[in-house]
């Protein structure tokens, strides 16, 4: 099995300290997307950084599951973003639940990619934020398919 | 002769674990409530007198240090909605990404 955990990309942390001529704005302010991938996937959160954005290293469109619609290739963009300190040294990135309202036929998804689709270029293109492995195999049949966060955020990180 | 549109119905909703309820206009595609029958995780409801029913699917993997969602303790991956006629929605429960600064 090709997914194995939740992380975020090591290379983030240095974007978001060198952001100069990439367009990052900010994950407030930037368009963040969240992308379906199957098991071909491997994620790993220390790869090179023009391997973590979207379309790129493992992260290609060949290993993206989308549907007919809703959930079409880039994924789906997220919003209702907050940035909070939950606890003594935690900082947390959380959004509204990408919750379905379009039928779809989809098969074999693993995780999802969370990227920030407003960077062109200084790093990758639609440079990879974290990935969150679901646990096993997912798909949906006639229906709608939703991504709820866990209420501990899309990713955490600690000082 | 004046030409009326009416719209369908509002939609029931229930949830097979708990005594939640509700209605929404007919064009809501879905609904969700923290169920308490299944340790408050925000769970799919579904349509008054469909037939469907709620799967909790566990998780697959080892946990180890993933931040999962559980349902009373234990670790969900996802909760599956089947109807009579073969179709379903999905609801997937993705853990936390965790980094460290330091």
């Amino acid at each position: 099995m090709a997914w194995t955990d939740s992380r975020i990309f090591r290379e983030w942390y240095s974007q978001i300290n060198q952001v100069s001529g990439t367009g990052y704005t900010g994950l407030d302010s930037d368009t963040v997307k969240a992308a379906l991938f199957n098991n071909t996937t491997t994620p790993d959160k220390d790869v090179a950084v023009g391997s973590t954005g979207f379309n790129t290293g493992v992260w290609v469109t060949a290993n993206e599951v989308t549907g007919a619609s809703e959930w079409v290739t880039t994924g789906r963009a997220i919003s209702g973003k907050t940035f909070t300190t939950p606890s003594t040294g935690v900082f947390m990135f959380d959004a509204s639940d990408l919750t379905g309202s379009a039928t779809v036929t989809m098969a074999n998804i693993y995780g999802a990619l969370v990227y920030d689709d407003s960077i062109t270029a200084g790093t990758v293109a639609d440079q990879g934020v974290c990935f969150n492995y679901f646990g096993g195999a997912t798909g949906v049949t006639s229906g709608t398919y939703s991504v709820l966060w866990n209420a501990n955020g899309i990713f955490r990180l600690t000082t | 002769m004046i030409d009326v549109t009416f719209n369908p119905p509002p939609v029931d909703w229930e949830c097979p674990n708990c005594p939640a309820t509700d209605r929404t206009p007919w064009t809501t595609p879905n609904r969700f409530h923290d169920c308490p029958a299944l340790g408050g995780l925000t769970a799919p409801m579904i349509k008054t007198g469909s037939g469907a029913r709620l799967v909790v699917v566990g998780r697959e993997d080892y946990v180890g240090r993933e931040d999962v969602q559980t349902a009373n303790g234990r670790p969900v991956m996802a909760i599956r909605v089947d109807r009579p006629d073969g179709s379903n929605d999905l609801v997937a429960y993705p853990p936390t990404a965790h980094g460290k600064a330091g």
